[in-house]
């Protein structure tokens, strides 16, 4: 998007994807009134389901600039120049929760003032 | 690395990391020579200009004697500078060739800050050079090389661990827990009266509001970085909050030593003032440093940059990762009318990495000399305070004449992002109200303490 007014900082904007499954997952199981066979296939579907969702995250992020590393089981998505609420919109926009992925802006100076 | 957050790089290759280190190993190494008795090289490279009016000669003279000196601080300033610009990613030749230039100039500022006819229109060396870096870069556009030396937090920060070695810990014990009570008086009535203001009087998306009351309240340009970032605030308000602190605080850098000055305070109080109601770290020393030489106090008194840095730093700039996890909440929450269960995990590790790390060398540099002190005999630690400490707060000094030169070249205002009249409004309620609360608690209600700091 063109920008209209002097920017005074850089940014970057970090989607935070872990693909260990968030752990309402194993919420589900322990705090179930009454554990059965057919709760661990659906904690085990949601478990394998996980990373399949990732993938599809970044698939959409690929698709608007994002750069991927990975870390520590976690995925980073990368951008310089899509802002955290256009990116947060967008994947809502593609059918994602927010509690899927985490948002993570830094803004730094552009030159050494103050 | 310019222009890059800082949290994202490894820690070998932030400003933080280098101010100190480069700090600390002066620090230490002075303590050394003050040990095995050979303080003459640090003694040397302690420059200072004398007092002058009409004979420039004995300024020449002066700094003529001196020359190895001159030169010694140069070129150990130049090769730390430059072995950090190597590592952190600058153009380390147009930063070492920059660097030379900003060291000749901050010779002749400091020179002509030393001028008593300049001196009695309060223009010493903090204001002088930066209304002569302010001047030239509004009027020139500087080369690219030049600019890469102008790296204010680099400065500010080296000289703040410096500031903590000559910092007694006992002091930051007694005087901090009242420091961050003071803080966060005044940070949380002027966070929330700009915040509401901004949204309840003009209108203005939170995310917005709370990115202008950060950098009125918390600490300036880094408040708003940490809290706009924390809060995923958009870029163009972020630059609008930038440019409003900028503003203010160079602003504040003339009106508040003058009003400290007109109103007849002791230096105490007066750093304690500056260092609640100025925005910025580096404009908050500048005031400080400006005060304390219009003051007119003896040689070595700098009890107001004292109380401005327990303050400042102890009392405001340690709490930015709270201030941004609180925003943090909010935003994924109350302002995307979400519940916490089913709103974006905050991460809780937003409070470490917004905390300013050089901070703990601040920390580091106070306990190392108070330890120091400490272990010596009475006659032998007194003249390590004069000696070694002093050497220390000469060469912060320097520091901070090159942060202040770097300030008035940065501050651009033409490049700084235009803004409406209602963030300028919120903005404006917040500094009508915290400049006033912050002399009562520093001149009225605390006073006593600030007065006790030695």
């Amino acid at each position: 998007m063109e920008k209209t007014y002097n920017e005074v900082v850089n940014h970057l904007t970090r989607v935070v994807l872990h693909l260990r499954p968030d752990p309402a997952c194993y919420e589900m199981v322990n705090k179930a009134d009454k554990v059965t066979p057919e709760l661990i296939r659906d904690f085990s579907r949601a478990v394998a389901g996980r990373p399949l969702r990732v993938a599809a995250m970044m698939d959409a992020l690929a698709a608007i600039g994002f750069e991927f590393t990975a870390h520590n089981n976690v995925i980073y998505a990368d951008s310089q120049t899509v802002e955290a609420y256009e990116v947060k919109e967008y994947l809502l926009k593609q059918g994602f929760k927010d509690r899927e992925f985490q948002i993570i802006l830094e803004y730094a100076r552009k030159w050494g003032m103050l | 690395m310019a222009g890059v957050p800082q949290s994202s790089l490894p820690f070998i290759k932030r400003e933080d990391t280098w101010a100190i280190i480069i700090a600390l190993f002066l620090t230490v190494a002075i303590t050394f020579a003050f040990m095995a008795g050979s303080m003459g090289m640090f003694k040397a490279m302690a420059v200072s200009v004398p007092s002058w009016s009409n004979d420039v000669s004995k300024v020449t003279a002066a700094m003529g004697n001196n020359i190895g000196g001159i030169i010694t601080l140069f070129v150990f300033f130049l090769v730390a500078f430059t072995i950090a610009a190597n590592v952190m990613g600058y153009k380390v030749k147009n930063y070492a060739v920059g660097f030379s230039v900003l060291f000749v100039i901050s010779l002749v500022i400091t020179a002509l800050g030393s001028n008593k006819f300049l001196k009695d229109y309060q223009l010493e060396t903090p204001l002088l050079a930066l209304l002569f870096g302010m001047i030239v870069s509004n009027l020139v556009k500087l080369p690219a090389w030049f600019q890469e030396a102008l790296r204010t937090e680099f400065y500010v920060k080296t000289g703040i661990v410096l500031m903590g070695a000559t910092l007694p810990f006992t002091i930051i014990m007694k005087a901090g827990p009242l420091a961050m009570l003071q803080a966060t008086i005044v940070s949380v009535v002027t966070f929330f009266s700009i915040y509401w203001a901004a949204t309840r009087l003009f209108g203005l998306d939170p995310r917005f509001g709370a990115t202008l009351g950060a950098g009125g309240s918390i600490c300036g340009v880094s408040g708003s970085i940490a809290v706009g970032g924390a809060c995923r605030a958009e870029k163009e308000h972020v630059s609008v909050a930038i440019s409003l602190v900028v503003i203010w605080a160079v602003i504040m850098i003339a009106v508040l030593p003058w009003a400290c000055l007109k109103l007849g305070m002791a230096p105490g109080p007066a750093g304690a003032w500056i260092g609640t109601s100025e925005f910025a770290d580096a404009a908050g020393f500048a005031a400080a440093e400006q005060y304390n030489a219009a003051a007119n106090l003896p040689k070595g008194d700098d009890r107001a940059v004292k109380t401005f840095t327990l303050m400042k730093v102890v009392g405001r700039d340690m709490f930015v990762g709270l201030w941004a996890l609180m925003a943090a909440i909010l935003s994924v929450s109350v302002w995307e009318k979400k519940k916490l269960s089913e709103s974006e995990r905050v991460d809780y590790g937003e409070v470490w990495r917004r905390f300013p790390k050089f901070v703990i060398g601040f920390f580091i540099a106070s306990i190392f000399t108070t330890v120091v002190i400490s272990m010596m005999a009475p006659k032998i630690a007194a003249g390590y305070e004069k000696e070694a400490l002093g050497v220390i707060k000469t060469l912060r000094g320097w520091t901070f004449t090159w942060t202040f030169l770097s300030i008035g070249f940065t501050t651009r205002f033409r490049e700084l992002t235009s803004f409406g009249w209602k963030p300028l409004a919120a903005f404006t309620i917040g500094v009508l109200i915290n400049v006033p609360l912050g002399y009562y608690l520093s001149n009225v209600l605390f006073v006593d303490y600030w007065l006790s700091v030695k």
